[in-house]
């Protein structure tokens, strides 16, 4: 019964977006508006049928109705509760419902946001082609992706979630929070789609989808963040990034969404790069449709290419429509396209811009040939080729230590020009800074050439932060009179976007600080140890204390109680272990982390103790990784300072004697009609 | 040029064109591993405990002059289950001749379940443990089932590197047997 | 740093010094920095570096250096057997090519196909950063627009009765 629910919403989720996208095609070729208010209703129509689809599914999985192949395949009756409920994404049905379930929310959302201007022919459009997109994962849902097939034979038990799966509370978010990121990209692309296809190629579509941009790439930093974290703590190799193909594949739509992030605001002040940022944005939803087609395929290996079904060839198939379809918009509004704006100087924030987005553009094009060289190189020549960890660092390390110079210095830059001396009284203090901060890590005994520069540069970029909000702030104290926190505050919302900005980049800065440490302090050893023998690594002791064993009906677990000591002190005794599942046949090992606010201790059991008690352990001494997590929070942070400017108090014209607006920007929402566009 | 940024986009859509169809074809296909140059090459020497007799010992080199079949397994892997049937027909068949052997060695397991699979299945040829996974890397193995045959004179002449099936192992043998 | 009111200027040769001063001190730690450790690498070292280039068989994309499996940790154990043996780096990636194949590398080597995989990037940038400095060129070409003095003049006025 509940199978017979789920695929009949599916089915009249499909033929409500059909019905949605015939409405609003007919509206805008026939200039019908009561025809376009009727395909937008329709959107919450398929927003309604999407969640009582999921809604069919997780009353399936929560009854352990097995006669339904997906429960069965991802779901047993011993699979606790969260893990029951997250069963919706654990496989590709599952996922692809759940991808539906986020863009239909989406679609409505941003039909609400704009309901005052429905039958303006850009949101028309735009609301056309996420109808469109819905409409192709409901079809795949009809086709190759069923998430309700039914077996005849119903059996008495599933295979539940595979073991990776289970064992981590984090699996509950890490899927959902990537979703909410690479959904939301949706919004912007049909946004640029609809500006091509009206013409009215200017800034008002930027403007349109500033928020909801910020709003994904926030979802997608935060997914990435807990994709490596759940990877250091629950998976037990050892680290948080293996560029590993799903990985990058998560990585490639952030690098352009970065990189479109910044270019906006090129084109929001002076005009320019219009055809580079719609390229940025329909680059960034392909990525998102590869990303998918590369882990649900079955092309490359991976933890999560869980399948190889019929469903490549669908989501490559679309992946060319789109390509095709955008580049040959962008081919036919070229003219409207030409910039009216030039870039004055080198030493400019248009250039410093430019680069940024030529950095990011490279490390994204690394990434992503990377990934794909294994595939090409056997599709043309039949060979066998790896390209893992040792490329990736070697290209990325550059070009990430270029970006990270670029955002120390970009904030001191003025649009336009800036002179010698403002650059200077700008950028002097904080230079120095970053130069003896590396005077500092090379005099402390660091090596490693990447990791001063790093050091240099983060002491750099922290310094020009500072000063830069410090200056701010005094300002206004001295102005008002007031005390500090009000000042802050005050200054801080004075300009929500510039300085959330500069808190995402001290979230950055972080992270990179982080990743040069942990790459070159630290300490590994793997030893076997006899019950009360110990193991010194680095300023630590870790004694073997003993075996447990603990049998669920989930799954068998063996642990190796390790005593860790330092100088002395006894810092608790941990319990790192290997958990054998009834349904999978080899092991999957748990770490047990020690989080220190400068060092973890990564504690990881090697070998299952044998009958004389021996067992190998893994000890590694990592530097700097609660500060990764830190890192994460701050961007998001900064991403939710940035969301607060609130349009309607932004002063329509700043009071800045050297701005040229080059074209009108639009501003929404107001129910008059839009200006013409002076350059088309 | 008079509009450049239109022979941009239709360079860029070859491009893409391009790299569709090369993952077009990729589509489907089984990413797996074909191994490196041991064919026709000298069979690397092993020399590996028995699994189920105490202190006793298998060495390549002392079957020179009978064709070896060497079959690396464990009992969790789906196909090596599969093929048991298959190793255990073979056997049969050709246990009698004098100028066959046939070595099972473990991979990536612990030899006391690995007993106890053989155990259910009935494995009664010579059986191996490979404590250091000396061995498994001397082959070149990347996974399990491996199936190698080696002629009398120590030459590999075969591999097949998923579940063998009895024609796959008699063909196997043949070549072995020419030499 | 004090605020300078916008109509002081730095005094240009101090302002340059410094800079100048700045460059040389990241120029010797750097040097410092890069100056290759005194003695020997050990043996642990040696295995980590080597295991950190080959791939692990029975993974996914990790590399034999952090892999736990047991291939991989057979894998470390016949590596230290060969350091300790005598061979170098190369001979030891050599070896596992001879036996595995091109793909138990994970940093592809330089000839063959490979090329393009360390090529390709190099050029991609060479031509985007020469995209970026003909669009800065073409715009140095355009008149660099300053105010004449009846523009000033009529901003004056507009100030002065707005």
């Amino acid at each position: 019964m509940k199978a017979t629910i789920g695929f009949l919403a599916i089915a009249l989720g499909t033929a409500s977006a059909a019905l949605g996208v015939a409405n609003i095609a007919m509206g805008l070729f026939r200039g019908r508006p009561d025809q376009i208010r009727t395909g937008r209703r329709l959107v919450f129509i398929v927003l309604a049928f999407t969640i009582v689809a999921v809604g069919a599914m997780e009353w399936a999985l929560l009854t352990h109705d097995f006669s339904i192949e997906y429960v069965a395949d991802n779901n047993a009756r011993a699979t606790p509760l969260l893990f029951t409920i997250t069963g919706l994404w654990a496989s590709l049905e599952g996922s692809i419902l759940l991808w539906a379930l986020i863009l239909a929310g989406y679609l409505a959302f941003t039909a609400h946001r704009f309901r005052h201007r429905a039958t303006d022919p850009r949101v028309a459009w735009a609301t056309l082609v996420g109808l469109i997109v819905v409409l192709f994962f409901f079809a795949l849902m009809l086709g190759p992706a069923n998430p309700f097939t039914v077996s005849t034979t119903v059996p008495l038990d599933g295979a539940g979630p595979n073991p990776l799966l289970q064992n981590h509370p984090l699996m509950a978010f890490h899927p959902p929070m990537l979703y909410l990121g690479y959904v939301g990209f949706t919004i912007p692309f049909s946004f640029a789609i609809a500006a091509l296809a009206t013409g009215r190629v200017g800034e008002g579509w930027l403007a349109d989808t500033r928020r909801t941009t910020l709003v994904a790439w926030g979802f997608l930093t935060a997914g990435i963040i807990l994709g490596a974290w759940w990877s250091y703590e629950v998976l037990g190799w050892g680290g948080f990034w293996a560029w590993d193909p799903v990985e990058n594949a998560s990585l490639l739509p952030w690098l352009t969404a970065t990189a479109f992030i910044h270019s906006l605001m090129v084109q929001e002040r002076r005009g320019m790069l219009r055809v580079w940022n719609l390229s940025l944005v329909i680059a960034t939803f392909c990525l998102t449709i590869l990303g998918t087609f590369l882990t649900r395929s079955g092309v490359l290996n991976s933890v999560h290419a869980f399948s190889d079904s019929a469903i490549g060839s669908w989501l490559l198939t679309f992946l060319g429509l789109v390509a095709g379809g955008s580049i040959a918009l962008i081919a036919w509004r070229a003219d409207a396209l030409r910039a009216p704006g030039r870039i004055d100087s080198a030493v400019s924030r248009e250039a410093a811009f430019l680069g940024n987005n030529l950095a990011f553009a490279a490390l994204a094009f690394v990434v992503l040939l990377g990934t794909v060289f294994p595939l090409l190189a056997e599709a043309l020549r039949g060979e066998q080729l790896s390209v893992g960890e040792p490329y990736f660092d070697t290209m990325a390390t550059p070009i990430g230590l270029a970006i990270l110079f670029l955002m120390a210095a970009a904030p001191a830059l003025g649009w336009r020009a800036t002179s010698g001396e403002v650059l200077t009284r700008r950028l002097m203090v904080p230079a120095w800074v970053g130069g003896l901060t590396m005077v500092v890590t090379v005099v402390a005994g660091t090596r490693s050439l990447a990791a001063v520069v790093a050091f240099g540069l983060a002491g750099f970029a922290l310094a020009g932060v500072a000063r830069s909000v410090g200056v701010g702030v005094r300002a206004r104290r001295r102005a008002d009179e007031e005390g500090w926190v009000r000042a802050a505050t005050r200054t801080v919302m004075s300009n929500p976007r510039l300085y959330g900005g500069l808190v995402v980049h001290v979230g950055v800065v972080i992270i990179a600080v982080a990743l040069a440490s942990f790459a070159t302090f630290g300490a590994k050893r793997e030893v076997r140890l006899e019950r009360g023998e110990s193991v010194d690594v680095g300023s630590y002791t870790v004694t073997f204390l003993g075996t447990d064993l603990e049998r669920t009906a989930q799954k068998t677990t063996k642990s190796a109680r390790l005593r860790l000591e330092r100088g002395g002190d006894v810092l608790g005794v941990y319990a790192p272990s290997i958990s054998t599942f009834p349904n999978a046949n080899s092991g999957i090992g748990t770490p047990s982390v020690r989080t220190g606010l400068f060092e973890d201790v990564y504690l990881t059991l090697v070998s299952s103790p044998s009958e004389s008690e021996r067992v190998t352990v893994g000890v590694a001494v990592n530097s700097m990784v609660l500060w990764l997590w830190i890192g994460g929070g701050v961007m998001a942070a900064g991403t939710i300072v940035a969301l607060l400017a609130v349009r309607a108090h932004e002063p329509r014209t700043r009071a800045r004697p050297a701005a040229a607006p080059a074209g009108p920007v639009d501003d929404t929402p107001s129910p008059r009609p839009e200006p013409a566009e002076a350059t088309v | 040029m008079r509009n450049p940024s239109r022979w941009i986009a239709i360079g860029i859509a070859a491009v893409v064109a391009l790299f569709g169809v090369a993952l077009a074809t990729q589509v489907g296909s089984d990413p797996s591993y074909a191994g490196g140059a041991i064919l026709q090459r000298r069979a690397p020497d092993f020399d590996l405990p028995l699994l189920d007799v105490d202190g006793a010992r298998v060495n390549l080199t002392s079957l020179r002059g009978q064709s070896v079949i060497v079959n690396f397994w464990n009992s969790w892997c789906l196909p090596c289950r599969a093929e048991a049937p298959a190793l255990l027909e073979f056997w049969d068949r050709h246990a009698g001749d004098g100028d066959v052997a046939m070595v099972g060695i473990v991979r990536d397991e612990s030899p006391s379940a690995a007993r106890k699979g053989a155990r259910e299945d009935g494995f009664d040829w010579t059986l191996a443990i490979d404590p250091d996974g000396q061995a498994a890397i001397a082959y070149g193995t990347t996974g399990q089932p491996e199936t190698f045959a080696i002629s009398p004179a120590g030459v590999v002449t075969g591999k097949q590197l998923s579940e063998v099936s009895v024609d796959d192992l008699e063909a196997l043998l043949a070549r072995a047997r020419a030499g | 740093m004090p605020a300078r009111g916008p109509g002081e200027a730095v005094n240009p040769r101090a302002r340059n010094g410094s800079w100048i001063a700045l460059g040389l001190v990241v120029i010797v730690t750097l040097w410092v920095a890069a100056r290759p450790e005194p003695g020997t690498p050990s043996v642990r070292d040696r295995v980590r570096s080597v295991s950190s280039e080959l791939r692990c068989v029975d993974c996914q994309s990790q590399s034999v250096a952090v892999s736990s499996t047991s291939s991989a940790r057979a894998f470390r154990a016949d590596i230290r057997r060969r350091i300790e043996a005598g061979e170098s780096n190369a001979e030891i990636r050599r070896a596992y090519v001879e036996t595995y194949g091109e793909f138990i590398l994970l940093k592809p080597a330089g000839s063959g196909l490979g090329v393009f995989l360390w090529a390709l990037p190099v050029v991609v940038v060479l031509m985007g950063a020469g995209g970026v400095a003909l669009v800065l060129a073409r715009s140095r070409r355009q008149p660099r627009l300053t105010a004449t003095e009846d523009d000033e003049a009529l901003v004056a006025d507009a100030r002065e009765h707005p």
